[in-house]
């Protein structure tokens, strides 16, 4: 796991305090310096309690893209044609652990990684 | 208010977009409160990044939405704040106490003072329409 794998953009006392948003679209580099991608969603996980919820990984895809309207879930119904649009779109995510993140440039909305996985979870296009 | 069936809970997992982001806020009455328009995150001891907060309101979504519009619509919240620095409303996230559409915290709306997007172009532009006060 990184050290402190942050570059710190707002220091309150001894707390440094980032937003989500600064994370969202960012460019994700390779430690070769080739682009991954973006930053397309940031998954959460723990607990109890929001407040214990910590950044477990960053969906990355190969362009900054809103969100994909739940059609990306498994238990998601609807219309085949917008889901089949919807994977296709978005067949090329891929997933970075926290663990894989070494340096994330908050002003610069760059994250530099060691590697980039697949996304094997229910998020998965299958 | 219709009496609650399930209590909203919490996730294991949050896609911060898919399941956080523009969701309502609701106090403890089932009163709407703001949007969740961004997340703090802090910088904990051990290096991880923990969510500490929801911001709300003018002063989170601009600079989300980033480009002309995003600064357009910060440069005007800070214009109509009268102080020097504002800062985002912000719900410190202790207080949630569960998610389902929407994201539930155990303080009511007044308590949490939130300066939401709907509530500030109520105060600062709707209100100061003539005849604004008719519309009750």
């Amino acid at each position: 796991m990184p050290t402190d794998p942050t570059v710190p953009t707002a220091v309150s006392g001894a707390v440094t305090r980032h937003r989500i948003s600064a994370l969202l679209g960012s460019r994700v580099l390779l430690r070769d310096g080739s682009q991954a991608g973006f930053v397309t969603e940031v998954r959460l996980a723990g607990g109890p309690g929001l407040q214990s919820y910590v950044v477990e990984g960053l969906v990355v895809g190969s362009r900054v893209q809103g969100s994909m309207l739940g059609y990306d879930r498994r238990e998601v119904a609807g219309p085949w044609l917008v889901r089949a649009l919807v994977r296709l779109v978005n067949r090329d995510l891929s997933y970075v652990p926290w663990a894989s993140v070494s340096r994330i440039d908050w002003d610069g909305h760059v994250v530099e990684v060691d590697r980039v996985g697949p996304l094997t979870d229910e998020r998965a296009l299958r | 208010m219709a009496e609650r069936t399930d209590q909203p809970g919490f996730r294991r997992q949050y896609d911060a977009q898919l399941h956080l982001l523009d969701r309502q806020i609701l106090d403890r009455d089932g009163l709407p409160v703001a949007k969740v328009d961004d997340i703090e995150l802090v910088v904990r001891a051990d290096g991880r990044l923990a969510v500490a907060a929801l911001l709300c309101g003018p002063g989170a979504l601009g600079p989300r939405t980033g480009g002309r519009l995003g600064r357009w619509t910060k440069a005007i919240w800070r214009r109509l704040r009268p102080d020097e620095d504002p800062q985002p409303g912000r719900i410190d996230a202790a207080l949630v106490t569960g998610t389902d559409s929407a994201v539930h915290v155990s303080a009511s709306a007044a308590e949490l003072r939130l300066d939401g997007l709907e509530r500030w172009v109520r105060r600062y532009v709707v209100d100061r329409i003539p005849g604004a006060d008719h519309a009750d």
